[in-house]
């Protein structure tokens, strides 16, 4: 009985830990976004965009992969 | 961190820049890089056509050794020169442009179809909604496996690190040459420290990714002229790619090995044994010797588990084969000349004792 309560521990333990994680990246992807979304110089994942203010303003584009 | 640096935020401002941060809409026919980065960049022309490409990598512990925000600036630097000489110079920059391709988007590809939305789901679990790009890699060859055909060398070897010529490049400059290794195919061709790779294969190249796409696109069998600049002065050499000289490439650092390792491993993680550890099994410097540093518990990945592996083993024959192999040619050997369902034969070191052990291909 002792064991099978240690088991149920463990698994909760580790259930909260890997849905802390992910909750965690989550936040982190979440943040960047915010950040990024109205930024002067950097467009957040708007290629139509940037592919044509590039166009409008000849200038080349630099889109990063991240 | 680029917008921080002061130089590389007034180079930024001469470009239009734009981060994508998932593969799940990522259009295959314009968008062809090494899909294992973690960090990566494709400079393009309005009009779709690309100036290069940054971003590498060859071991996972430190970023540093081949990329730094210095050598960005360099390259990007070069991009704004070809920009300001385009579509003059167009002819040099027709092989930097995505090559042919099966699948136009990544939900084209079998494994993935269907399994993720255009949009990231910002409200929920977000990064489970996103596609990674390391996994179109994972998909493609996974095409190949299960149709029992061989993978093609440019999915399972992808973008060759210059090392693999022999040339080890300076990450804070564009394509400047730090060292030549001896006995290498640049060296043969007459590359020297301190030269700066201008031209490859007849492309402009300002990084050592586009050296790499280059390579990447490279037959087994080929002649690749380079064009180098060496003290002001510009020479022409040429590199004779001799037949299996893509197998010196190292994938074993590489996310999409993950999936390699299932596949022929059975989900084991090797390194490679120590003097030490090569002494005490009295094997030779020629002979097989990769130690089990992790065996995969769940899944797919547990094959090898439920083979019987146990961490600490010493891997000293693969399928009958006992010569040195690092886990990176184990991997490909493996790929190449096994089939899913076969029964590999294994045999381990384990405390002193030998083992045959029997794994199963998937």
């Amino acid at each position: 009985m002792r064991r099978h309560l240690l088991c149920v521990f463990l698994i909760s333990l580790l259930s909260y830990s890997a849905a802390y994680a992910q909750n965690e990246r989550d936040r982190a992807v979440r943040d960047d976004r915010d950040k990024l979304v109205d930024d002067s110089v950097w467009l957040y994942d708007r290629l139509d965009l940037a592919i044509s203010r590039a166009a409008d303003t000849q200038r080349p584009l630099m889109i990063v992969f991240r | 961190m680029v917008r921080r640096q002061g130089k590389l935020s007034e180079l930024t401002e001469q470009f239009v820049c734009v981060r994508l941060v998932k593969a799940n809409d990522l259009d295959l026919s314009r968008f062809q890089f090494d899909f294992d980065l973690t960090f990566a960049v494709i400079f393009m022309n309005a009009d779709g056509t690309i100036y290069g490409r940054y971003g590498t990598r060859s071991q996972t512990e430190d970023a540093t050794k081949d990329i730094s925000l210095a050598g960005l600036a360099e390259a990007m630097k070069g991009v704004l020169t070809i920009h300001a000489d385009y579509p003059d110079n167009r002819d040099r920059l027709s092989g930097k442009q995505a090559a042919a391709t099966r699948f136009k988007t990544p939900d084209a590809i079998p494994s993935l179809r269907g399994k993720y939305k255009t949009e990231l789901d910002y409200q929920g679990q977000v990064t489970r909604s996103c596609l990674h790009c390391h996994q179109i890699l994972d998909a493609e060859r996974l095409v190949y496996r299960e149709a029992g055909k061989r993978i093609p060398d440019r999915l399972l070897l992808p973008h060759p690190h210059p090392e693999v010529i022999g040339l080890t490049m300076d990450p804070a400059k564009r394509t400047t040459v730090s060292q030549v290794a001896p006995d290498s195919i640049a060296k043969r061709a007459g590359f020297e420290a301190g030269d700066e790779m201008r031209m490859l294969g007849g492309q402009s190249v300002i990084s050592t990714a586009d050296i790499q796409w280059v390579l990447h696109q490279a037959p087994d069998h080929a002649s690749l002229k380079a064009r180098i600049d060496r003290a002001g002065r510009a020479y022409d050499l040429e590199m004779e790619l001799g037949s299996g000289w893509r197998n010196a490439t190292d994938i074993s650092w590489r996310v999409s090995s993950w999936e390699l390792r299932r596949m022929v491993t059975g989900g084991i993680l090797f390194r490679p044994a120590t003097e030490a550890e090569r002494r005490s099994a009295n094997l030779g410097d020629s002979e097989l010797a990769l130690l089990v540093k992790h065996v995969g518990q769940y899944g797919a990945h547990a094959v090898a588990k439920r083979a019987g592996f146990k961490k600490g083993d010493l891997v000293v024959s693969f399928d009958e084969k006992n010569d040195n192999m690092s886990t990176s040619e184990l991997l490909s050997y493996a790929v190449r000349n096994t089939k899913p369902g076969q029964i590999v034969p294994v045999r381990v070191i384990r405390e002193g004792k030998s083992l045959k052990l029997q794994l199963r291909m998937q």
